[in-house]
């Protein structure tokens, strides 16, 4: 275990710098002028320079990215353009919340949705349960998550008034149900599909037939043998969904006018906000890359073979 | 000249170990051998003994970790890129697996075409070359249109005895060549080789695991286990007074028409 | 030792394919709905000159009520006109075209570079290797929209940009499956053979490596384009996709958020448009698994 981990670490760590590079360069190779947007259009030549000195961009790219790497890696990711005095580090820090709470609450509606359906659509194949769970998991997968959550939206808060329109205050609770329950939907369809191929996969194995001809419950080896087999690769799907969502999902957030760190970016980009950019792409595939990690983690302590 | 001259051959894979070192695992220590132009020779022994790694490092598809190999008096273990490429035609090998050696999606046609034009030969004559080399395997014209899945696995081996000779070379490596096929397309088979080497003087290395094979096919005679060359003489010296008692083992496991039983004590006495 | 043969029924390059596909196609209604569907919608944005009742920019002063609410569906605006007072149905058909077009060639320039990656890394091996899937593993890193929304932000919104950008960050999960393939395949025999004769690489990758990964590629491609209409239709609902005033269906949907108290067809027709191709394109991948690559793992 150790030894996977001693493997596995340097190479998360190589895909961080290549992250946080990419993010700079991406950024940072900007056609646009971030002094002249904050300078305003009126703005003398001698006032936009002066904030091009103040924000370090008269400094070679070389010298900016040396800066910007050693910032981070304290943590420091800079002083929003936009916001002024307001460091991106505090802004995510803000953000974060909200979207960690359309996260976690985004992959529990995917399990509870989609392991159910996945086993019921398991236990006849080819009967109508099946396809109608397959065909319904294929429209989940297909529709546009922002129409399904602006639909959500027209028949539970505008038609009926269950939930509230837009925005986040107290009760929160009330504000994210619907978010994440769209998240989740077009979700759940991956997890029935995973959760009925790896059961249907179980139900023809040996041990399974045993236990049938010993005359067990179909109840018991449905839930008890089978759905073990689904744990890891539910696991890992788990695990990158939450890394995913916890970098804000843009969308979604948008639709449902939710502060989380998706949005923030996508207001930090409509104002040219560089260090707001970099940091927030940075920081969700900080996420990725670290649940990415511990999934492979988990899955080498559960399955000695990947440890190789 | 010697066809086939190698001192002192060594492979080395390497494996994963304990935290970030590698473990190394010798298949091949220390080989040496040479072969003559028109001479065949036999190279023996059980699955991991490493003669199918002498073959691969031979055929630089494996990188040798020491040793020389001269192939008509040049160095291949130092050649790179496209001096390696350019060379590769002097060496040529038929494959163990009849089912594999052939590009499932080509015809045998265009699998020896491959071959033509690896050699340079221009395209208008790649129809006239291929139906040659159809001819000399004792293939008709007619089977350069047929896909691998079509013909059977002896007529395959063929197309690939054809595939190689397309490049002219002077060394034919055969690993376990004949080994999946039944023993009357083996005969066949090995004639054909034997027609062949008499007609272009080619030097063979002959791998085989089975001895009675090889008491037909070779000259010369090399035993390994271990990664080493046990035993190393004429075929007939060999099989005539064996050596090494590992030798004579595999001597005595030969097969011998309506003489099973008495063949089997004669072994356990060996041993 | 010996490996199966190569399975024969599923090479589309031998003869008798066009046999096999229609025989199955004929079994799985859904996948023959979806070709259908899908045949039709690319009828539609051909023609959409011809079938269009209205001009997709023109602005109509009777498409609005005395109020400024859009009017609903019927009459002279079969599927009700926009807040702008334009014709739905003809902004839809326009609409098609930039989902087709933006979504097959962004996915077609991802799948070659995908392919591309993918062989040369797993052929070659060694440090080309290495660096090649760094390279993906970093993108692979970026979540999808984030990153496509940052580089358009930089790069600035037009089509031209929205297919560079979704092929630049879908060519990753190709590039990992093509490698994998490659790694087994190039212990082949024949892939050996070829390389034993003294075959250049580029030709050992294109005769001898590439032939065994068109199936897997037409799969792999045809899911792909679901995936990139969805994309696109996020880009441009969230106002960084195709420009305006082009017809786009994520933009119609944007355009029409705003208004879908009163007048809810302006989303129901371009979600249900979006819906029907990506569903064509899944189903139609999943039939083509089936005929060509039984063995190709489920994407994410």
């Amino acid at each position: 275990m150790s030894r996977f981990l001693l493997r596995r670490l340097p190479q998360a760590l190589i895909v961080l710098f290549g992250v946080v590079t990419l993010a700079f360069l991406m950024t940072h190779v900007v056609p646009g002028d971030p002094a002249r947007l904050i300078a305003g259009p009126n703005a003398s030549a001698a006032t936009v320079a002066s904030i091009h000195h103040e924000l370090g961009l008269d400094r070679s790219l070389g010298y900016q990215y040396w800066t910007y790497l050693r910032q981070a890696v304290q943590g420091d990711l800079g002083t929003s353009y936009a916001l002024q005095g307001t460091s991106v580090a505090s802004a995510i820090g803000h953000a974060l919340p909200v979207s960690a709470a359309v996260a976690v609450l985004g992959v529990l509606w995917e399990v509870l949705l989609g392991v159910p359906i996945g086993i019921i659509a398991a236990y006849r194949p080819r009967g109508l349960l099946d396809r109608a769970t397959t065909f319904g998991s294929l429209i989940g997968l297909s529709a546009p998550p922002f129409w399904l959550g602006l639909l959500l939206l027209y028949a539970l808060a505008y038609k009926s008034s269950v939930f509230p329109l837009s925005g986040y205050s107290n009760p929160y609770i009330n504000y994210l149900i619907l978010p994440s329950f769209t998240l989740g939907l077009g979700g759940a369809a991956w997890y029935a599909r995973l959760t009925r191929t790896n059961m249907l996969e179980a139900l023809r194995s040996p041990y399974v037939q045993t236990a049938r001809a010993k005359g067990m419950p179909e109840s018991v080896i449905l839930l008890r043998h089978c759905l073990r087999n689904v744990l890891s690769p539910l696991l890992t799907m788990l695990g990158m969904d939450l890394g995913y969502f916890l970098g804000g999902v843009v969308v979604i957030e948008s639709v449902f006018g939710l502060p989380g760190v998706g949005k923030l970016t996508f207001d930090a980009i409509g104002t040219l906000d560089i260090p707001m950019i970099t940091g927030a792409v940075l920081f969700a595939a900080l996420f990725i890359v670290v649940m990415n990690l511990l999934v492979d983690l988990a899955y080498a302590a559960i399955d000695p073979r990947v440890r190789r | 000249m010697s066809a086939v001259v190698i001192n002192g051959l060594a492979v080395t894979y390497k494996r994963p170990g304990r935290g970030l070192r590698q473990e190394t695992f010798k298949a091949v220590d220390d080989v040496s051998f040479t072969i003559e132009p028109g001479r065949t020779l036999g190279l023996a022994g059980e699955s991991g003994s490493g003669k199918s790694s002498v073959a691969r490092a031979l055929m630089r598809v494996v990188e040798p970790s020491g040793g020389s190999v001269l192939i008509g008096g040049q160095e291949v273990t130092k050649l790179r890129g496209g001096d390696l490429r350019k060379f590769r035609r002097h060496m040529q090998m038929v494959f163990q697996d009849p089912y594999d050696s052939l590009n499932p999606r080509l015809t045998a046609g265009d699998n020896i075409a491959e071959a033509l034009t690896a050699a340079g030969v221009s395209r208008p004559d790649h129809t006239s070359r291929t139906r040659e080399l159809l001819d000399r395997v004792g293939l008709p014209a007619a089977f350069a249109r047929r896909y691998p899945h079509q013909i059977s696995g002896g007529q395959r081996q063929r197309v690939s005895i054809a595939r190689a000779l397309a490049v002219g070379p002077q060394v034919l490596v055969c690993d376990e060549a004949v080994s999946a096929l039944d023993v009357s397309v083996r005969a066949q088979i090995l004639n054909l080789l034997k027609d062949l080497q008499d007609a272009d003087g080619l030097a063979y290395l002959f791998i085989s695991h089975d001895m009675s094979t090889l008491r037909f096919m070779a000259d010369d005679i090399a035993i390994m286990r271990g990664g080493r060359i046990v035993e190393h003489g004429p075929s007939a010296d060999v099989f005539a007074r064996p050596e090494h008692p590992y030798t004579r083992e595999l001597i005595a496991a030969i097969p011998e028409p309506g003489a099973g039983r008495r063949r089997r004590r004669t072994a356990e006495e060996v041993r | 030792m010996t490996a199966p043969l190569e399975i024969p029924q599923g090479d589309p390059a031998l003869p008798g394919f066009g046999l096999r596909a229609w025989r199955s196609l004929r079994k799985d209604w859904p996948a023959l709905l979806s070709i259908v569907l899908l045949v039709l919608l690319a009828l539609a944005a051909i023609l959409a000159p011809l079938l269009a009742p209205h001009p997709p920019l023109a602005t109509y002063p009777d498409g609005l009520q005395a109020n400024g609410a859009p009017v609903g569906p019927g009459g002279d605006f079969p599927l009700g006109a926009d807040p702008n007072g334009r014709d739905v149905l003809s902004r839809l058909l326009y609409g098609a075209r930039v989902s087709l077009v933006i979504g097959i060639l962004a996915n077609g320039l991802a799948t070659v570079m995908g392919v591309l990656v993918g062989l040369v890394a797993g052929y070659l091996g060694g440090w080309t290797e290495t660096v090649l899937m760094r390279i993906t593993d970093v993108i692979m890193s970026f979540p999808i929209l984030l990153f496509c929304i940052a580089l358009i932000a930089v790069t600035g919104p037009s089509a031209k940009n929205v297919v560079f950008v979704i092929a630049l960050i879908y060519w990753t999960a190709l590039a990992r499956i093509v490698r994998s393939l490659v790694l087994s395949l190039k212990e082949r025999e024949f892939v050996v053979a070829a390389r034993t004769l003294g075959l250049s690489h580029w030709r050992i990758m294109r005769k001898h490596l590439f032939p065994h990964l068109v199936p897997t590629i037409i799969v792999y491609a045809t899911l792909g384009v679901a995936s990139s209409i969805l994309i696109e239709a996020s880009l441009s609902f969230l106002g960084v996709g195709v420009p305006v005033p082009d017809p786009s269906w994520g933009q119609m949907i944007e355009q029409g958020k705003d208004y879908f108290q009163i007048a809810p067809w302006l989303l129901f027709a371009p979600g249900v448009c979006l819906i029907l191709t990506v569903l064509a394109f899944n189903l139609a991948g999943d039939w083509l698994r089936d005929l060509l690559d039984p063995t190709a793992p489920e994407r994410r």
